[in-house]
């Protein structure tokens, strides 16, 4: 498809009106967000196909989204621009602009692939979006009282300006530009630092976050992990912090190191931030071949810091990783149990909706999502069917949701989570009418 | 019917596509991959089909008998199976009549995510005749391509032969349902007849349905009469878990009513009730999650030499395993409840038969055990470990992980059988150890246990010789672990006049068996009378013999080549009489032509050398070790941030390791800078390495670039110096540090008393640094002006001879002076030390002991209160990592003599010295003499070896090097960085089944007491080099471990 565009757009030029984006469509959904009150759903279409001149970020109202899911479970109410799923009945299909804050979204770069939010206060909140078309990592800010958000002075649907995109360390035109494939972003509202890795290359780069200033690219370490004896691919994946401690955790998609990262402000709490690599350690409990599992594709940490979650694709597997303190001040950082999942798994939440933690696993190739009961042994509770191309995974606690991005058929999928719920994990509304790509 | 009479699949069915792929392409090669017929296996259960006699009431055989082909109780293939092959009453061919056609066996595997069972076969035959291609996949579907599985319901967890051997039941988690599965619809060899599946609703005493999720099932024990005809349905009951209704439910198979439960209430108390019950409808979106244990595995066990029916129960929220008695209708009758140590769940339990404890005649003996009565369960714990406990006669877990050293005097079988947790009588536990239970060794997380048993062999004890009961532990990377319960082929106890012929870690109950030959083996060889006698030179079997020393000690000074090796530490030498060559010679203690006595004591826990590795000891070395290529104990270079004010410097790293590494106070810091080979490489953004023109060290030191120049002078003493700092305060995230003194390294162990005799020792570290004799050694004018002082930056108590300067030119390379002494470090400006910085953490004034898979064991823990690093009470004496050349005296040479560790001691020490001729110190020849002396000795004992390094110190030389005949007392010679290397081999191997699972999730004992290994599997991409198994089934035998069938 991208070859006939290709073809088409040789043919006669399109204006820069015809090629921009909608605003109030989802086109390759990728990066989903929740905002810390979980109010909010901030929503990376990637653009993949370069239909449009540029990808988007839109913001869905998520207590409307509750609404609508409330009518329809309670009294099976369809409201204009939803209709009942052809195939699967329980399912609520919308026009995804029912559920858009109008005026509220962006234009980015294209393929960006995931998004992560800093907390400002006061319901102002800051996007970090790694944007891998540009590159760039791109920062857009909420505004609690527009209700909007926010990259360049220009006025209606935005287009993040150079200011917003960052490219270049530190601002400094002596120092290396960003390093290419900015894939998965980790917000420490704390520490007022952004890590963003690099899918190509086995590189962290560190982003400093001044509340009341722009971010800086102030950091980057380079040539973490080993590379692929086979085929000579390194890369950085996923990151996480584990709170308390404040470590970061990065994952490989080549070996399966995992290594961790301090932050420190050695000149003063002003100064730039930069890191400090620390301790490292292997998946080396899961999977034959000495135990190795790499392709580590997401991390989460359970409440309060003592268990990570970690997703590969070599093998197939979620290890759950003891992180609580060994007594000595430190992480323990082993595995102590695992299960199989399902293959190319892209996605990772953890949430306790009330029934104890567990973690929502997105399966790109087979359009499901697992869900996870850590507890005793790690078991796969339940598989969800969820659409075509699930990719990122957001859950919501409170509202009892989880929230999945279908990259091929241009919805957001809605699970709902209660325990004991008829419904219980699974798809109860699409943000968006599913459609061929 | 055999195995051939199955439907199956033409496979030019998967063929052909392929080849027509081939051809469109124009490629004339043919590629063909193996057929994987498995989808993610998690269980497997046993049928019994074939030919079969309804035999009637009388139970006999009549020649009006009907036959026909039937499925059956297991018991009909197993009578088949024997070693000599039999018949179940009724079932004999009669003379004048066809014979009754063959029956073979049918493995129904369990494949979760797809919802359906997958089918293999393979022949009832001894164990001993097959050749690993007998079991097959079947297809339960000819009319399809491929192998096809039954359909059979929603996320099915757990598949169960029901008691007539008739059909096969799955508990099934995504309809909180069963399935009920007729066996002769599936393997008969009737195409018309589609496999007939029923799915069955759960329902309680009122006939209200159940809609729980299940988490396990197993089924009550199969019948063994053979001859009646199958029949419509399930029969008898099975045992499901539900979690989330905290119930183990007894549910007649064939109609799904439950009959009764154990019940776990909210509030720890237990019941046995009967089927009038509800549980949240967790598949009907009905009922909240309430609290309470939630049992998620069973296992049941009918045991006909005694006579009992017993369920064992797991929850993977409790510590508790509840044994149920069944009675002879398999209903609940009574529990008992053991509690594991620890805030653990279970997530796998296996419950052993009634076991005779004890026994080395290789056979199984359980009547006339010496032991007495066991019966254990196995249990998958939480904390990765698995953990036993005698459910029969203690009513008490049992603590796999008592230290050796405790138990060689124990004559007891019985109190081996099992030490009760907690128990006053039960001996220390091994360092280290988590818990109770047996850790796996570089296996990962266990994941399931079964247990079987060997009723005799006649081979000789070995690795590979399983006689007795034995427990099959799967792992997250994918090996499979054997555990002996109880080896009836080796001796139970360990005999002092033969210390390596019976080790306590071989012999004692629920230790991972070990795969290393001939342990016992000893340095002897035969005479010429064919009578064996000691040597000196033997090195151990090349597969196997015990733990010792690979090669030799090898000895590295830093000072080049003056070989002044001779007197530093090193490794106790022992006389050694080698009857074969008739010679005299020394050997080391940790040798494997060692006394065996020195060697059982040297390696008193066989299970405690995890490893074959090789160990170093480097004077003042780092304290980690690691390498980009492992994780053991921390990298050995770290980054934090210096900061520096008020005079006062620390070094803050964020990832707070300190405590983690080990550090104490007085161990030192170095900040290693950067390596200018390396460029900017090693340095920040914005940042240079930057080497001072002055310095004599290599390393430089990362500056701003557009400033690097202007702080050459500011940062002089600091980039010049060996930036080597002593640590007086040890927080997990911050040391404080102080500039470390230059200290004469022959400064007396127990300090210097006078300038001049600092004076004295400068010109014999001079000498040192020589190969020269001391009578042709004329010491240089420029020794520097060493004092005899306090030293603020080592250990208080003793004075040392300090360097002491009026400028930098006074003092040795990579040393500066400061406030009139010459120091290896300086506190700098802050602006020298921008950024972050790389930093090395070693022993101060101790040699570090690093494992190379162990890595550094050390005592230390954060106090949680202050975060300070502070030495755990509790910790085993042997978490020990550094060995000072000073300790306190031994207390005692037992194996139990702990403490203190390291200690001084004398030993005896036999060497090969220097003959010098009168009057020179020309050597008389090359070989010397052979002397055994007394020398002083640390002993050093950690928890896989203890050995004594002799010679802390020397005292010194008076004519010729090696004379001895120095006066010089408490002197030391070792200089950082010296080391030994010790390569020990032949440590702890655990017995593994030779299969390669990916993911194994589940072992099952199988017909004939075979074992079966379920992999879910992998989906490495083929393009990357990997194998796609989609999935896999191994089966092995415990009595030749050998055999092995796979099927995929």
């Amino acid at each position: 498809m991208g070859l006939g565009l290709a073809l088409a757009a040789g043919a006669c030029t399109a204006s820069s009106e015809e090629v921009r984006p909608p605003a109030d469509q989802l086109f390759f959904p990728t990066g989903l967000a929740a905002s810390p009150d979980e109010s909010l759903l901030f929503v990376m279409s990637a653009n993949s196909e370069l239909r449009y001149d540029s990808g988007t970020v839109q913001v869905i109202d998520l207590a409307t989204v509750d609404e609508t899911i409330d009518a329809w479970l309670t009294s099976g109410e369809r409201p204009t621009g939803c209709e009942r799923d052809l195939t699967l009945p329980g399912i609520l299909d919308c026009d995804e602009a029912r559920f858009f804050i109008a005026g509220a979204g962006v234009r980015t770069g294209n393929f960006g692939a995931n998004l992560a939010v800093q907390d400002l206060g006061g319901g102002n909140l800051r996007l970090v979006v790694p944007v891998r078309g540009d590159p760039s990592v791109t920062w857009i800010d909420w505004s609690a009282a527009d209700r909007k958000l926010s990259c360049s002075s220009d006025s209606g649907f935005q287009l993040c300006d150079d200011a917003h995109r960052l490219t270049r360390m530190r601002g400094d035109d002596s120092l290396p530009q960003v390093v290419s494939e900015p894939f998965g972003v980790y917000v420490d509202s704390t520490a007022e630092v952004a890590m963003v890795t690099h899918l190509t290359s086995g590189t962290v780069t560190l982003v400093d976050l001044p509340p009341d200033g722009p971010p800086v690219l102030a950091d980057v370490i380079g040539g973490l992990f080993a590379s692929d004896p086979t085929t000579g691919a390194r890369g950085a994946t996923a990151v996480a912090g584990r709170t308390p401690g404040g470590l970061m955790y990065v994952t490989s998609r080549t070996e399966n190191r995992v290594q961790t990262f301090a932050v420190s402000r050695p000149g003063g709490a002003d100064a730039l931030p930069l890191l400090l690599a620390g301790d490292y350690f292997f998946l080396s409990r899961v999977g034959t071949n000495a135990g190795q599992s790499s392709d580590t594709r997401g991390i989460a940490f359970g409440a309060g810091g003592d268990r990570a979650y970690m997703m590969n694709r070599e093998p197939p597997s979620l290890a759950l990783v003891d992180t609580s303190d060994d007594g000595l001040g430190f992480p323990r950082n082993e595995v102590t149990g695992a299960t199989d999942l399902c293959r190319e798994a892209s996605g990772l939440a953890v949430a306790d909706v009330g029934d104890g933690e567990r973690a929502y696993v997105s399966c790109f190739q087979d359009g499901e999502v697992y869900v996870i009961d850590p507890r005793g042994g790690v078991e796969v509770e339940d598989i969800a069917t969820i659409g075509r191309g699930p990719f990122s995974v957001v859950a919501s606690p409170t509202r009892r949701r989880l929230y999945v991005s279908n990259f091929f058929e241009n919805t957001v999928a809605v699970v709902d989570l209660t325990p004991g719920a008829p419904t219980q994990n699974r798809v109860v509304l699409r943000i968006g009418l599913p459609e061929d790509q | 019917m055999s195995t051939s009479s199955l439907r199956r699949l033409a496979p030019a069915a998967l063929a052909l596509p392929l080849a027509v792929v081939a051809a469109a392409c124009g490629n004339t090669t043919t590629t063909t991959g193996t057929p994987l017929n498995l989808d993610r296996p998690v269980d497997i259960a046993f049928g019994c089909y074939g030919g079969l006699r309804l035999v009637g009431d009388n139970g006999t055989a009549d020649a009006s008998d009907p036959v026909v082909e039937s499925a059956q109780p297991l018991e009909g293939c197993a009578q088949r199976a024997l070693p000599t092959p039999g018949r179940p009453p009724g079932q004999e061919d009669l003379t004048g009549e066809s014979p009754i056609p063959t029956v073979g066996y049918y493995a129904f595997i369990l494949e979760s995510v797809p919802g359906t069972v997958a089918v293999a076969s393979f022949p009832a035959k001894d164990v001993s005749e097959f050749l690993g291609i007998e079991v097959n996949v079947a297809d339960a579907d000819p009319l399809t391509p491929g192998k096809n599985a039954i359909a059979v319901g929603d996320l099915p967890v757990a598949i169960a032969s029901d008691r007539a051997g008739c059909h096969m039941v799955t508990a099934n988690a995504g309809s909180c349902d069963l399935s009920v599965i007729d066996i002769g619809s599936v393997v008969d060899d009737d195409t018309s007849t589609k496999p007939d599946v029923r799915a069955i609703a759960v329902t309680n005493a009122a006939g209200d349905e159940v809609l729980a999720r299940p988490a396990a099932m197993v089924a009550e024990p199969p019948s063994t009469d053979v001859g009646a005809a199958c029949p419509d349905t399930a029969e008898g009951l099975v045992y499901v878990a539900y979690p989330q209704c905290h119930r183990v439910a007894a549910i007649r198979a064939g109609t799904g009513e439950i009959e009764a439960s154990i019940h776990f209430a909210e509030d720890g108390t237990v019941e046995i009730t009967d089927g009038d019950f509800t549980c949240p409808a967790e598949c009907g979106g009905g009922g909240a999650p309430v609290a309470g244990e939630r049992p998620v595995t069973l296992d049941l066990v009918e045991d006909k030499r005694v006579g009992t029916r017993r369920l064992a129960i797991g929850a993977d929220d409790s510590p508790f395993l509840t044994v149920v008695e069944l009675g002879a209708d398999s209903l609940p009758q009574s529990f008992s409840r053991v509690e594991l140590e620890g805030d653990v769940g279970v997530i796998d339990v296996a419950l052993s038969p009634q076991i005779g404890m004890g026994g080395s005649s290789g056979s199984i003996n359980d009547d006339i055990a010496t032991g007495g009565q066991f019966q254990f369960v196995y249990a998958v714990a939480t904390d990765g470990t698995v953990r036993v406990a005698d459910v029969l006669s203690l009513g008490a877990e049992c603590d796999t992980q008592v230290d050796p050293r405790y138990i060689r005097g124990l004559t007891n079988v019985r109190q081996l059988s099992c030490f009760p947790v907690g128990d006053a009588a039960t001996p220390p536990r091994r360092a280290g150890a988590k818990g109770p239970g047996i850790e796996l060794v570089a296996a990962g997380s266990p994941l399931s246990v079964a247990i079987t048993w060997v009723d005799t062999n006649t081979e000789q004890p070995g690795p590979d010789t399983l006689v007795g009961y034995f427990a099959v532990v799967t792992s997250t990377s994918g090996q499979t672990t054997i555990v002996n319960i109880d080896d009836d082929n080796y001796e139970d106890l360990w005999h002092a006049d033969d210390p390596l012929g019976n080790q306590p870690a071989l012999a004692v109950p629920h230790q991972i068996r070990d795969n290393v030959k001939d342990r016992d083996a000893l340095a002897i060889a035969n005479n010429a009378d064919e009578v064996a006698v000691p040597i000196c030179s033997a090195v151990g079997p090349s597969d196997g013999g015990g733990p010792r020393l690979s090669s030799s000690v090898e000895r590295n000074d830093t000072v080049a080549d003056t070989g002044r090796i001779y007197m530093k530490p090193g490794v106790r030498r022992l006389a050694c009489h080698d009857e074969i060559e008739d010679t005299d010679t020394s050997v080391y203690e940790i040798d494997f032509s060692a006394p065996q006595d020195v060697r059982d004591q040297t390696f008193p826990d066989l299970r405690a050398m995890r490893f074959s590795e090789t160990w170093t000891m480097i004077w003042e070395g780092t304290l980690s070790r690691d390498d980009f290529s492992q994780s053991i104990d921390g990298p050995a270079e770290r980054v934090g941030v210096v900061q520096v004010g008020g005079g006062q410097m620390h070094l803050d790293d964020p990832s707070r390791p300190f405590c983690a590494a080990g550090v104490e106070p007085y161990d030192f810091a170095v900040l290693t800078g950067c390596d200018p080979s390396n460029g900017d490489a090693d340095c920040g953004l914005g940042m240079t390495c930057y080497v001072h023109p002055d310095a004599t060290v290599a390393a430089g030191q990362c500056l701003p670039i557009d400033t690097a120049d202007s702080l050459s002078g500011t940062c002089r003493s600091f980039l010049v110096s060996e930036r080597r700092y002593a640590i007086t305060e040890t927080d997990a995230g911050t040391l404080t540090l102080v500039p470390r003194r230059h200290v004469l390294p022959t400064t007396p162990l127990s300090g210097c008393v006078s300038d001049q005799q600092c004076a004295d020792l400068a010109a014999y570290d001079a000498l040192l640094d020589t190969g020269m004799h001391p009578s042709d050694f004329t010491p240089p004018d420029d020794l520097g002006d060493w004092r005899c002082m306090a030293d603020p930056s080592r250990t208080a108590g003793i004075d040392r001879c300090v360097e002491t300067c009026a400028e930098d030119a006074d003092c040795d390379d990579g040393t500066v002076c400061q406030s009139g002494v010459c120091v290896e470090g300086v506190v700098p400006p802050a602006a020298c030390v921008p950024g972050v910085n790389r930093y090395t953490l070693h022993a101060g004034e101790a040699f570090a002991v690093l494992g190379d898979s162990t890595g550094f064991l050390h005592p230390i823990v954060e106090d949680p209160a202050t975060g300070a690093c502070v030495k755990d009470p509790d910790a085993s004496p042997l978490m020990v990592g550094r060995l000072p050349l000073v300790a306190p005296p031994c207390t005692g040479d037992g194996y139990t003599d702990l403490t203190p560790n390291p200690c001084s001691t004398t030993v005896t020490q036999t060497e090969r010295v220097p003959q010098y001729k009168a009057d020179s110190c020309d050597r008389v020849d090359a070989s010397g003499n052979l002397i055994t002396r007394d020398a002083q000795a640390i002993r050093f004992q950690n928890p896989a070896f203890r050995l004594n390094i002799v010679d802390p110190t020397y005292p010194g030389d008076a004519r010729c090097r090696e004379d001895r005949e120095g006066t010089l007392v408490d002197v030391p010679t070792v200089k950082s960085n010296y080391s030994l290397t010790i390569p020990l081999v032949a440590g702890f191997l655990s017995e593994r089944a030779a299969i390669a699972p990916v993911f194994p999730v589940r072992v099952v004992r199988g017909p004939e007491n075979s074992v079966w290994v379920i992999d879910e599997g992998d989906n490495i991409p083929q393009q990357v080099g990997g194998t796609n198994t989609r999935g896999q089934v191994f089966r092995f035998e415990p009595g030749y471990l050998g055999k092995i069938n796979v099927v995929q």
